[in-house]
């Protein structure tokens, strides 16, 4: 079976690598967005002095944010399912010996793998360009280790919110209104606007063991703070990485006894 | 062998009377039987067409039979597996055709879409290739194999949607309004390769359409359902000799339009600059009517054809429901 979905993925990048200008726009669009952020928040250093989060590391971990999480587009997911689900198509992937959820996980890594690819390259470049080299001191084997652990959860976490609140269209026939009140939660206690770091202490410890804080964790690889709390955020990480799971597969079985579609 | 066996199947949809927030306050909800308590039986290499009006249940019905949807009611099984249950295990042995609702890769060539679905289903490469090779000839789909999805008409993708179905080599071929859109060419070759699946694989053919000529080339029983409920269930010849038997024989004179034109006893009735002949062939068959309607008069243009399926289904429901006659 896993060759199954492996084909799948194979067969999105296919469809997907023909379309070269979009994926010079979405990297170019993913540069300038930090390109932007690195000099906002130049201005915000020049008045205020983190001293805890130097600005090269705050820029990096912003930029890995995009460059890991939203390039990936897991959060996509939401759209292909709330489309499915109002159109009907939905169907046809029910009639399939695969599992229709995973199947568009696989799409979308598919879809957007080799913008992914590029944007890991490309967006340390410019990142390197814009701020230059963050401060590793802190960085271990252990730390590198614990962030790519971070990184699989975060991603598993988010495909399984988005396709939950996908997944809600057969309830609401369209959750755009939910994805999108979701999706600006998830960046700003996520770390896609403002640092973790730069948060109250009291704000990041509610994030530290709240869903939004496997989002974060990816973020907190240059964050010298963050080894201190390397084995809580992973255990909280490891927990709602599950019940999001466990969730998702909850409303899959509600979903399953309520399957309407169009025709008949 | 049973391919598909359901009892007393019901399909009720509920809906919400009340929207927004009087729905919240005034939680009630309205149901719609989409299928009523029907039971069918299908033997395996049995080529079946069930038909009926825009919201007979038709759809409904395949979809419980294909484990999209939950019946309110009943058992199904279908190649002895409960297809909700066990739905992707029986997805491995049905192929199932949606003629509104395309399967195959937009915006790649055909070839991916079919090893696409060949590792789905996990047909071993060599075995896909040859399956494949076959399909591609049987279907006449070797001029445009390579061209993306996108740029096929409607009757070469139609074609290739039931290849694709095809790839596992099915038990079972569900197609739901296969030929919808399709011109008279590209019909007739759809109707042709699907014949020739059914005869030369056995592959079991459940089948649901509007046109009354797939009924006719394809399907050797028709079930009639409506209003969710079976309104006949006979073999093919038989429905042709009782129901297709009036054919409309389209008249665009070369003259005038003459008010009251008779031939051979059939009156015509004048509709939109055609005269229209409603002919009984039980009485009369149209190798005696046209030479007579020749001699008659000097014809401009003529068609014929059947009586349409609405008008049979009204006639088997406002007559022949009585004498209903179920298989099983």
């Amino acid at each position: 079976m896993i060759n199954a979905y492996w084909q799948v993925v194979k067969t999105s990048a296919h469809e997907d690598a023909a379309n070269a200008k979009r994926l010079i726009a979405g990297v170019s669009v993913s540069v300038i967005r930090i390109g932007l952020i690195a000099a906002i928040y130049g201005v915000a250093y020049r008045k205020l002095n983190h001293a805890s989060l130097p600005y090269a590391n705050a820029i990096w971990g912003i930029g890995i944010y995009f460059g890991l999480i939203l390039n990936l587009g897991l959060r996509n997911v939401f759209k292909i399912v709330n489309h499915e689900v109002s159109t009907g198509m939905v169907e046809v992937g029910l009639i399939k010996p695969l599992d229709w959820r995973l199947t568009k996980v696989c799409q979308l890594i598919g879809k957007n793998g080799l913008e992914f690819l590029v944007g890991l390259v490309a967006i340390p470049c410019a990142l390197y360009m814009f701020v230059g080299l963050p401060d590793t001191s802190h960085i271990s084997i252990v730390v590198v280790l614990s962030f790519i652990l971070l990184t699989i959860l975060a991603i598993v976490a988010a495909a399984s919110l988005f396709l939950t609140i996908g997944l809600s269209a057969f309830w609401l026939n369209d959750a755009k209104s939910v994805y999108r009140l979701t999706d600006k939660v998830v960046l700003i206690f996520g770390g896609g606007f403002v640092p973790i770091a730069l948060l109250p202490g009291v704000v990041q410890s509610i994030i530290r063991y709240s869903p939004f804080g496997v989002y974060a964790a990816p973020t907190q690889l240059f964050n010298p703070a963050m080894v201190a709390n390397l084995p809580a955020t992973l255990i909280s990480a490891v927990v709602w990485s599950v019940l999001l799971l466990v969730f998702c597969q909850f409303i899959w079985a509600r979903v399953e006894k309520r399957i309407e579609v169009n025709g008949g | 062998m049973k391919a598909i066996q359901a009892t007393n199947i019901s399909k009720v949809f509920q809906f919400k009377i009340h929207k927004g927030l009087k729905g919240f306050l005034q939680p009630q909800t309205k149901d719609i039987v989409a299928v009523d308590n029907i039971s069918l039986s299908v033997e395996a290499g049995e080529s079946v067409a069930f038909i009926g009006p825009n919201g007979a249940g038709k759809s409904t019905t395949i979809k419980m039979l294909t484990g999209i949807l939950q019946p309110t009611n009943g058992e199904i099984l279908v190649l002895g597996k409960r297809p909700l249950q066990e739905r992707r295990e029986l997805a491995m042995q049905i192929g199932t055709v949606f003629g509104q609702r395309s399967q195959l890769v937009f915006n790649l060539p055909l070839t991916d879409s079919f090893e696409l679905t060949a590792s789905m289903y996990q047909v071993p490469k060599i075995e896909s290739a040859k399956r494949i090779k076959t399909l591609v000839q049987q279907f006449g789909l070797d001029e445009f194999i390579s061209q993306p999805v996108r740029k096929l008409s409607l009757g070469q993708r139609m074609r290739a949607e039931v290849a694709n179905a095809l790839i596992h080599n099915p038990k079972i071929i569900f197609l739901d309004e296969p030929t919808i859109g399709l011109d008279i060419v590209a019909k007739r070759a759809l109707r042709e390769v699907i014949k020739d699946v059914n005869r030369t694989q056995g592959t079991t053919v459940f089948l649901t359409s509007h046109d009354v000529g797939d009924i006719e080339e394809i399907c050797n029983r028709t079930m009639i359902i409506n209003h969710g409920t079976v309104v006949l269930d006979a073999q093919t010849d038989q429905l042709k000799k009782d129901y297709l038997k009036t054919k409309t024989v389209a008249v665009v004179p070369a003259g005038d339009l003459p008010r009251q034109v008779e031939v051979a006893g059939v009156k015509a009735k004048p509709e939109a600059g055609r005269l229209i002949f409603a002919v009984d062939t039980a009485r009369i068959e149209l190798k005696t009517f046209i030479p007579k309607l020749f001699e008659q008069m000097e014809v401009a243009d003529i068609t014929i054809e059947d009586m349409p399926l609405e008008d049979i289904i009204h006639e088997l429901y406002t007559k022949a429901a009585p004498e209903v006659d179920y298989d099983d």
